[in-house]
């Protein structure tokens, strides 16, 4: 995994802390595997909260329709922690722009 | 970007996305089960590409808080008002999209400000709420009787039913909502046939609530109706085909917003 990734990767785990923001998601083990729905019955506004944050830290460098767009709610949720960091990582990356 | 707007008695939460020479538009999320998700990747993010998008919470959903009042159309309608004031839009004309109660409130609030409103897409709007939206939740009347409802209605488990169950027993006992659903009448025909705008009328070719659709194509003067192959949870059901509605009726050309006070 580039150091890309593994950065996107850190920021996807520590936004799903800060929006769940619940004593259990503190210690709560997060990898790659976790996923949206399954293992951290994450609800369809938490979600938002997620992703809003994460566009907001790349601002124009993140190409939000890019990443989000045309998915439904339930798709996006149904993916891993991962699934997502790549999406991001691809968005970011096409974007031409280095981080 | 997300915002926290304070409007009478409630705290919404509130998304701005997207920027462009669009007209703006604010999408209203459906009662109970929505929130600004209902909107937010399938159908925001796209639009936002050539246009303001906002998004909000209504009270008592989503990130919103839950206050004891207030689920009325007047008051959804003044709550609208607020979150347009306070992304910028106190003086412009927008377009409002809106699912199911959203679509209630985004019908009110033109008949209450029809300068305010550029165009309206209802969809499956259920006119009137006391006869369309009050029998289903009528039967609430007890934490068992809600636990039931949630079960049959918004299957979830774990972490997510228990926030859902939390969420929902506030609003069922103890908040006005259901009086206030109970309420909701028909808008007068003389009311609806003086809107002058365009409207997008969808609604689903198994909703149990089609009926209001024909209804408000022949009432409104301006109105064109499209069925799409679903029920009644159109943004659920069919986003590809209500994506391809929303597309063709936005993408008409408008004249450049006039202020609404040019136009008074």
């Amino acid at each position: 995994m580039s150091s890309r990734n593994d950065e996107v990767l850190d920021l996807v785990i520590a936004k799903i802390r800060s929006t769940i923001n619940e004593d259990w998601i503190q210690d709560f083990e997060i990898e790659p595997e976790t996923r949206f729905n399954d293992d951290l019955e994450l609800e369809s506004i938490e979600f938002v909260k997620i992703a809003d944050a994460i566009q907001a830290h790349y601002g124009t460098q993140l190409d939000i329709v890019g990443w989000l767009s045309g998915k439904s709610i339930q798709e996006l949720i149904s993916l891993s922690v991962g699934e997502l960091a790549e999406f991001i990582s691809g968005a970011v990356a096409g974007s031409g722009v280095d981080a | 970007m997300h915002h926290t707007i304070a409007v009478n008695g409630a705290q919404l939460s509130s998304l701005a996305l997207g920027a462009g020479d669009g007209t703006p538009l604010v999408m209203l999320h459906g009662l109970i089960s929505g929130n600004m998700a209902s909107w937010y990747s399938a159908y925001a993010t796209p639009l936002a590409r050539a246009r303001r998008v906002l998004l909000y919470d209504q009270r008592g959903h989503g990130d919103s808080s839950l206050p004891s009042g207030g689920f009325d159309l007047d008051a959804q309608a003044a709550d609208l008002l607020a979150v347009l004031a306070h992304h910028g839009h106190a003086d412009t004309a927008v377009d409002i999209v809106g699912h199911s109660m959203g679509a209630l409130i985004a019908l009110h609030f033109a008949l209450r400000h029809p300068r305010r409103v550029q165009r309206l897409v209802l969809v499956d709007a259920p006119m009137p709420a006391r006869d369309h939206v009050a029998p289903s939740l009528l039967g609430v009347t007890s934490p068992e009787a809600l636990a039931a409802y949630v079960d049959a209605e918004l299957p979830a488990s774990g972490r997510r039913r228990e926030r859902l169950l939390k969420r929902l027993s506030a609003l069922f006992f103890g908040s006005t909502l259901m009086q206030d659903v109970l309420a909701m009448n028909a808008e007068p025909d003389a009311a609806l046939a003086a809107l002058d705008l365009p409207v997008l009328l969808v609604y689903g070719r198994r909703s149990p609530c089609l009926a209001a659709g024909h209804r408000l194509q022949r009432l409104l003067p301006r109105a064109q109706l499209e069925l799409i192959d679903c029920g009644h949870y159109i943004p659920e059901e069919a986003p590809a085909a209500l994506r391809a509605q929303l597309d063709a009726f936005l993408s008409v050309a408008v004249p450049t917003a006039v202020p609404a006070e040019a136009l008074a």
